[in-house]
């Protein structure tokens, strides 16, 4: 699926440091605790999956790491620097493709170049993205023509056009359907591979977790605490029949308090 | 239509040569249509009038014209090498209808007086109006068309932008809201008695109250639109360096631009109502004022008149507009019915 | 207070207006002080004019709507239903609601002279259209599952009605009844205007008249609160009949 075709201008991925971040939400005067003390680094290059029950404040982490909002008590860092606010070096992939309804596949893959000035000079990128992720032919069609897994690709080539140096994944293949997503999964980690961007992954599906990552951060209730830190010493690709992804598997489950189930 | 490709399944099925010239079906509408507009022709000019009408022989004629036409069309197609355009071929039970109509209509005015006399004009009178008052008639149309689009581009222009400052910015929403919720419930005509006096000219009323008319729905669902943009469709572009400047010109406005256009038909059908009223109060032109002057003689043939030409250009400035949607949103074609 | 607060605005225009016609930069015969208005609204008040001309302008105003939308009602639900009722009405409806209403006053004045039926008839047909167009879609619109269903269950015809196509429809009504309540008002005003004898237009006209420009701001506003009060009925009326509606279940 995949073209051969690599993006030459891959950067280098980001290092992230989130120290001692807590959050809370202010709703109706009550003050509502979402994330207490999460401490965490990210190295340059990894694949890092935020695991939790819902609503426990895995995407809102993803969001202050986006920039997208500031966390209450606490920084986060990207290659040393404070975050402060959106940029084009960290873009979001969302459970939802999010497109513009009203622009063509290939005019919301310009989204970023657009809205930077660049669209001019680096115009050839967004053709370039539409390729890798296997969408060439449907660059004039509009998003409601697509399907749930081809506008997911769209979304993912609208965030590689950007070159980022750090890819936030919210649930990106939450609502595809089981063949699409499996697709994908194998989709997303060779891209990641050859490219060498950092990625963190919010996800709720263990296997997704485990199929994919460097690392499972597992959180655990609202206000979520890092609960475990499970480093997969696996290569990829993996298989998914791997008896020690099994164990692994048994052992999150548990520590998400599903191990009865086993 | 795929009925070209049938016949020539058939020609190659029955064993003759294909014949190009009998592509589709005989058009019997067509041909039904000619002929009724033949019957009207011979009712309004053979049948004695009920009173002098100057205009039934043209009316006679311009109805047998027609049937020659019809009949031209589709026995034409059949002789000579000629397809009759599919948009006339979808109007033809319409024709027929019409011819129908105008004949019934004939009978039971100028012929027969069945409906009360001076309430209902027959169509040559009709006709008269507009041979013999046509300028007059062409100045009025012109002035509402100038009055009208004077003020509803004010109001719309107007009312797009407070509503997209209104729906952009919380502060100027805030401060704007009582001030809509104030005016908002007061129908655009209630300040006719007042703008008259207020303004210099009757002229300048008049637009002030068109576009306040226009303005108002434009304004409203402009700042609905505006407020009920998709929050993930900002985040998408602040994540990838989006400057304010680019949030609202290239994802506020597109975004809420279905819901302006929904403000825009309905200002547009105000705004109408409000330039009748207008004309007739006000302003001594445009076709308010000439139903008007027509009140005034009794003249119940120029009101109908009037009243015809008024549906028509209404209903030309609204398919104008309806273009305009479609060619703008285009990309909402299978996503929302209309 | 943050309730409050964005009501400073009017009353500051109101300030500034009562002072500009203080210090006679603004002229009474353009635009009264408020002042003069409050003044005429109480005059017009004790005399008891006002009193008798708002209750035959509201008795108009709504058995004119009462006609029109029941109409329009009946007809939209006809044609929601019926295919064969729509393809020979829904066309020349479609054309005859392009003409807007208020154009054909000086016919109107012409068949029925200015007497209550011409009134009458200029606010039912103002009001037919919005109820029509929307009573029609609001059944076309209708969850055609739900009528599966029905159906399914065994549900008579009349039950299917009365269960599932009329609250289905109910929402698209209700924005026709507001919509309408809109012109009804505005075709009030202009019939009032035009051709009346009684009336809160034919007061706002009658003071134009003899240049009492403060009676016609009193008249707007009346008309403004009636708007207001028939609006925010319809709106409590569309709370408490679709509070099974999640877009009116607010906080």
């Amino acid at each position: 699926m995949v073209s051969n075709i690599v993006a030459q201008q891959t950067a280098v991925g980001a290092s992230v440091d989130v120290n001692d971040v807590s959050h809370r939400f202010d709703l109706d005067g009550k003050t509502l605790p979402v994330l207490n003390r999460v401490s965490l680094r990210i190295e340059p290059g990894e694949l890092v999956s935020l695991l939790g029950p819902s609503g426990c404040g895995k995407s809102t982490l993803l969001r202050m790491v986006a920039g997208l909002e500031t966390p209450t008590v606490g920084t986060i860092q990207a290659d040393g620097a404070r975050i402060t606010g959106p940029d084009p070096s960290r873009v979001v992939m969302f459970q939802d493709p999010t497109l513009y309804p009203w622009r063509t596949v290939k005019a919301n893959v310009s989204l970023g170049l657009e809205a930077r000035g660049l669209l001019r000079r680096q115009g050839h990128r967004v053709d370039e993205a539409l390729r890798l992720v296997g969408l060439s032919q449907f660059a004039t069609a509009y998003p409601h023509q697509l399907s749930g897994g081809m506008a997911q690709r769209v979304s993912l080539a609208r965030a590689l056009v950007n070159d980022p140096k750090l890819l936030l994944l919210d649930e990106p293949l939450g609502k595809l359907d089981s063949m699409t997503r499996i697709t994908m999964q194998q989709e997303l980690v060779s891209l990641w591979q050859r490219t060498g961007f950092t990625a963190l992954l919010v996800t709720h599906d263990v296997e997704e977790a485990l199929f994919m990552s460097n690392r499972v951060i597992v959180l655990s209730d609202r206000p979520a605490a890092i609960k475990a830190d499970i480093p997969i010493d696996l290569p990829f690709p993996r298989h998914r029949g791997d008896p020690r992804l099994a164990d692994l598997r048994r052992r999150i489950l548990g520590l998400l308090g599903l191990d009865a189930d086993w | 239509m795929s009925s070209a490709s049938l016949t020539h399944a058939e020609g190659s099925l029955v064993d003759f040569p294909p014949v190009p010239e009998s592509r589709t079906r005989f058009w019997f509408v067509g041909l039904a249509a000619a002929a009724a507009w033949f019957a009207a022709a011979m009712v309004i000019g053979g049948l004695p009038d009920i009173d002098d009408f100057e205009r039934t022989d043209l009316l006679a004629r311009i109805a047998a014209g027609l049937a020659g036409l019809l009949l031209v069309f589709s026995v034409g197609e059949r002789v000579v090498r000629f397809t009759i355009p599919a948009r006339l071929r979808r109007t033809g039970p319409w024709l027929l209808l019409l011819a129908v109509a105008l004949t019934a209509w004939e009978l039971v005015t100028a012929k027969f007086a069945i409906l009360p006399r001076p309430f209902f004009a027959s169509p040559q009178a009709l006709l008269e109006v507009f041979t013999d008052d046509y300028p007059r008639l062409g100045d009025s149309v012109w002035n509402s068309v100038r009055l009208l689009a004077g003020g509803y581009v004010i109001g719309a222009a107007a009312g797009f932008a407070l509503g997209v400052a209104i729906g952009w910015s919380r502060a100027i929403g805030y401060w704007a809201h009582p001030v809509l919720r104030l005016i908002g419930p007061l129908p655009a005509t209630a300040w006719l008695p007042i703008a008259f006096f207020a303004f210099p000219s009757s002229h300048s009323a008049s637009t002030f109250l068109i576009a306040l008319a226009t303005g108002f729905p434009v304004t409203v669902l402009t700042w609905s639109g505006v407020a009920g943009v998709n929050k993930a469709f900002y985040d998408v572009a602040r994540t990838m360096g989006a400057s304010q400047r680019f949030l609202v010109l290239k994802v506020a406005i597109p975004a809420a631009m279905p819901s302006v256009f929904v403000g825009l038909f309905m200002g547009l059908g105000a705004s109408f109502s409000v330039l009748v009223v207008a004309e007739m109060m006000g302003v001594k032109s445009g076709l308010g004022w000439y139903l008007q002057w027509a009140q005034g003689w009794a003249a119940y043939a120029n009101m109908y008149a009037a009243l015809l030409v008024m549906a028509l250009m209404c209903t030309g400035l609204i398919t104008l507009l309806f273009r305009l949607r479609d060619r703008l949103l285009a990309w909402q074609k299978g996503l929302v019915q209309w | 207070m943050k309730r409050v607060l964005p009501w400073i605005v009017p009353a500051g225009i109101l300030l500034v207006w009562q002072a500009l016609s203080q210090f006679g930069l603004l002229s009474g015969q353009v635009m009264p002080a408020p002042t003069a208005v409050a003044e005429a609204f109480w005059r017009v008040t004790r005399s008891g004019e006002l009193w008798r001309d708002i209750e035959i302008s509201t008795w108009r105003a709504f058995a004119g709507f009462a006609i029109g939308g029941g109409i329009g009602f009946a007809l939209g639900m006809l044609n929601g239903l019926s295919r064969l009722s729509e393809k020979l009405t829904d066309s020349t409806l479609q054309m005859v609601r392009n003409i807007p209403h208020l154009a054909l006053i000086p016919l109107v004045i012409l068949w029925f002279g200015i007497g209550e039926e011409a009134k009458l008839f200029l606010v039912a047909l103002g009001v037919f259209f919005p109820i029509y167009v929307n009573t029609l879609h609001g059944v076309r619109s209708v969850d055609r599952q739900l009528l599966e269903m029905g159906r399914a269950y065994g549900m008579s015809e009349r039950a299917i009605f009365w269960r599932v196509v009329f609250p289905g429809a109910l929402p698209s009504i209700f924005v026709g009844v507001r919509y309408g309540l809109g012109i009804m008002w505005l075709t009030l005003i202009v019939a009032e205007t035009i051709s009346a004898s009684s009336g809160i237009g034919f007061m706002a006209m009658n003071a134009r008249e003899f240049m009492m420009v403060d009676v016609v701001v009193v008249s707007i506003l009346i008309y403004a609160a009636l708007g207001k009060i028939a609006d925010s009925v319809a709106r409590l009326l569309e709370r408490t009949c679709l509070a099974w509606n999640p877009v009116y279940a607010e906080v």
